[in-house]
C-alpha cells in the first residue's frame, strides 16, 4: 500500500511540476513561484485524501458517491488554501458568490476528469476483450 | 532439518523425496515452493495433498490470510502465500486482478463494467469475479495489448 501511495504521489507531483513549468513559461514571471508552494500544499492534501478514499472504499460503496466527496473536498482545500495564502479574501457577498462559482467549476472539472478516466478504462477493456476473444479463437483452432 | 544431496550424472529425472514423522506447515510450505518450479501447485483438500497443473487453475484467492486455488470444479487450500505465487507467476498468463485475487487470463472470457462502475470478469466455467480498476493496466500488459 505504501509503495502504491508513493508511486501515485510522485506521478501526481510530477504532473503538477510540469503544469507549473508550462505556466511559468507562459506567464514569464518569477514571482509565480509562490503559486508552486500553494499547488504543492493542495496536491499533498487532496492526493492523500483521494488515494485512501478510493483505495479503502471509504464513506460509501458506490464509486460516484466517493468521487463527489473527493471533488468537494478538493474544492474546499483549494478555497481554504487560497484564503490562508492570502490570494483571496471574502469581504462581501460578491466575493462569496465568486468563491461559490469557482468551487462549482473545480467540482465539475474533477467530475469531468473521472468521466474521462472511465472512458479510458472502457477503451482498455475493449482492447482486452478483443485480445481474450482472439486468444480463445486461437485455442479452438 | 537435515538436507542430503546425492549427485548422480546417470539420473534422467530429478527426484525429491521428503522423509518426516509428521507433515508440518513448514514442510508444506517447502513442498509448495518446490512445486512452483514445476508449474504445478500443491493444494490441500480433505487432508490430502494434490499437485494441480497450472493450466487447470482458474484463479487464486486470498481470504483471511489463507490462499485458495480454484479449478473448474474444485477448491484447494494452498500452502504458498499469494505474494509468493505472484512472484513465481511473473512471466506467465496469470495476473493480479484485485488485492486478493490472481487470475489465469487464459481462462478469462471477458471483462465487463457494471452499472455501479465495478468490473466483472467472466471465466470460461461461467464464474464471475471482481476486477479492480487499478489492475486493468497490469492485465493489459500481460496480454500484450
Amino acid at each position: 500500500m505504501s509503495k502504491a501511495y508513493w508511486d501515485s504521489f510522485l506521478k501526481t507531483m510530477g504532473l503538477i511540476a510540469i503544469f507549473y513549468l508550462v505556466l511559468s513559461l507562459v506567464l514569464r514571471d518569477g514571482n509565480q513561484i509562490r503559486y508552486f508552494y500553494l499547488m504543492t500544499y493542495i496536491t499533498v492534501l487532496t492526493h492523500f485524501f483521494s488515494f485512501f478514499t478510493f483505495r479503502l472504499k471509504l464513506f460509501s460503496g458506490h464509486i460516484w458517491v466517493r468521487r463527489m466527496i473527493v471533488s468537494i473536498f478538493d474544492a474546499a482545500v483549494m478555497m481554504l488554501m487560497s484564503i490562508l495564502f492570502g490570494y483571496f479574501h471574502i469581504d462581501n457577498k460578491k466575493h462569496l458568490l465568486t468563491y461559490g462559482v469557482a468551487a462549482v467549476f473545480i467540482i465539475v472539472f474533477c467530475c469531468f476528469s473521472f468521466y474521462l478516466s472511465d472512458k479510458i478504462v472502457k477503451q482498455n477493456l475493449e482492447r482486452i476483450n478483443q485480445k481474450l476473444a482472439d486468444e480463445a479463437e486461437g485455442d479452438m483452432e | 532439518m537435515k538436507i542430503t544431496i546425492h549427485q548422480d550424472p546417470d539420473v534422467n529425472e530429478t527426484e525429491i523425496s521428503i522423509t518426516c514423522s509428521e507433515m508440518t506447515s513448514e514442510l508444506q510450505e517447502i513442498i509448495a515452493n518446490i512445486c512452483l518450479f514445476e508449474n504445478t501447485f500443491a493444494g490441500k483438500k480433505d487432508g490430502a495433498t494434490f499437485f494441480i497443473p497450472m493450466k487447470d487453475i482458474y484463479y487464486f484467492e486470498s481470504v483471511d490470510g489463507t490462499t485458495f486455488i480454484y479449478t473448474e470444479d474444485e477448491t484447494y487450500e494452498a500452502a504458498a502465500r499469494l505474494y509468493k505465487i505472484e512472484e513465481t507467476l511473473h512471466n506467465s498468463k496469470f495476473a493480479r486482478i484485485s488485492k486478493s485475487v490472481i487470475a489465469n487470463l487464459s481462462k478469462m472470457q471477458s471483462i465487463t463494467p457494471e452499472k455501479n462502475s465495478r468490473l466483472i470478469a467472466r471465466l470460461t466455467n461461467g464464474e464471475n469475479i471482481l476486477v479492480s480498476r487499478q489492475y486493468v493496466s497490469e492485465i493489459k500488459k500481460k496480454l500484450g495489448v
